[in-house]
């Protein structure tokens, strides 16, 4: 179960404040795809978490202990 | 399979789904049905590393998938393969290289919107190096018979729920422990660079250090490595088989020493890919005709794609 996209933890990850390696290689490359598109121009924040949220709610069970390590 | 291609046309007349890839006079000729291609004479076969002209290798796609379809896309309609892609299952995309699709698919495909959720995977397709510059790399929508050099073609495969597509890369290569270089434009070539902060000319800058060019320029995207290969080193520029991306920040490759040792130990255990191919890069740096990469088959390619463009990597497909 990922968290709220509300969890400011999202708007962490895609800032790069949270940092993380993922196993799942489409996970690795969306976050990081999206941190680059914050560091470029912070007001992409917003679409960036919904980006990354969208993909983690898709990939749920695949990225099980990569959200029990970023959140919990 | 690496097959011939009286066996080829059977399959396709038998109504298999395929991905087929071989010289241009074989896809030419090959009779339409349920399948795309593209051009390469070079293989990963069952017993190593061949080159053929007369070949092909031919991809079952996998029995999961439910339907297919085939579309065809130039640089215009290239921003609808995402919205074109099923919700749930993969597209498997050929582009031939150096065409227009290429740039921009390279450039601009992981900025589409939803970009992620819609698992890409494929190749670039190539010629034999003899023909390079002589001969286009091309692709064919087998359902139509149509074969460019200025489109790519892609099989949107639906998966049903329950079933997800596992797009997955083997890149033998790590960041090295040297310098750190950014790039202040993104795109295929680059005059200077941020070398630690330090804007050098970046042509000179690979000389002076006698950089190694067959090791690939290295970014960690949050975990997936990712090559960017060189091209070619010029007077006073660098060109690449893919983009750089400014606001990224590279390194220079540790050395692979023994390619298919190493690539056998990086394979994931019980893989049995329903798709693979490998860059024509590790093809000839790590002399891999005749040696064989542990059940890894498929096309050797001028470019590799999960998700985006890749070079110097094995991708794969699996179905879980």
């Amino acid at each position: 179960m990922i968290p709220s996209k509300l969890d400011p933890r999202w708007k962490a990850l895609v800032q790069g404040s949270i940092q993380h390696e993922f196993s799942f290689v489409a996970a690795g490359l969306c976050v990081s795809r999206n941190q680059r598109a914050v560091r470029m121009n912070n007001s992409a924040i917003d679409k960036s978490v919904d980006d990354v949220y969208a993909f983690f709610d898709k990939y749920q069970t695949v990225l099980n202990n990569d959200i029990k390590a970023i959140f919990s | 399979m690496l097959i011939d291609a009286k066996t080829a046309a059977d399959l396709i007349k038998s109504g298999k789904r395929l991905f087929v890839a071989g010289d241009e006079a074989v896809l030419a000729v090959l009779p339409h049905g349920d399948w795309i291609g593209g051009t390469i004479p070079y293989f990963m076969a069952e017993t190593g590393g061949k080159i053929s002209r007369d070949l092909v290798y031919v991809s079952e796609v996998p029995p999961e998938v439910s339907s297919a379809s085939i579309k065809t896309y130039t640089t215009k309609e290239l921003p609808n393969l995402v919205s074109d892609a099923p919700q749930n299952g993969f597209t498997m995309l050929i582009i031939p290289a150096t065409s227009a699709v290429h740039l921009a698919f390279a450039h601009d495909a992981p900025g589409y919107d939803g970009f992620f959720l819609k698992p890409t995977v494929g190749w670039i397709s190539g010629v034999h190096l003899d023909e390079l510059g002589k001969r286009a790399p091309k692709v064919i929508d087998g359902k139509s018979g149509s074969l460019g050099a200025d489109f790519a073609v892609a099989m949107h495969c639906v998966l049903p729920a329950g079933k997800i597509a596992e797009i997955g890369i083997i890149n033998l290569f790590k960041q090295g422990e040297g310098d750190r270089i950014q790039f202040p434009t993104s795109g295929f070539s680059a005059k200077t660079a941020l070398v630690e902060g330090k804007t050098v000319d970046f042509a000179a800058y690979i000389r002076d250090k006698k950089i190694d060019t067959r090791l690939p320029l290295v970014a960690n995207c949050s975990g997936a490595m990712v090559n960017v290969s060189f091209q070619t080193v010029g007077e006073d520029s660098v060109s690449f088989y893919a983009p750089v991306f400014s606001g990224t920040e590279y390194r220079i490759a540790a050395p692979v020493g023994d390619y298919v040792k190493g690539f056998t130990t990086a394979l994931p255990a019980g893989i049995k890919p329903a798709f693979s191919c490998n860059c024509i890069l590790n093809f000839l740096y790590s002399e891999l005709e005749g040696k064989a990469t542990s059940g890894m088959n498929g096309p050797i390619t001028f470019g590799e794609i999960a998700y985006q463009l890749l070079n110097q990597t094995l991708v794969y497909l699996r179905i879980v």
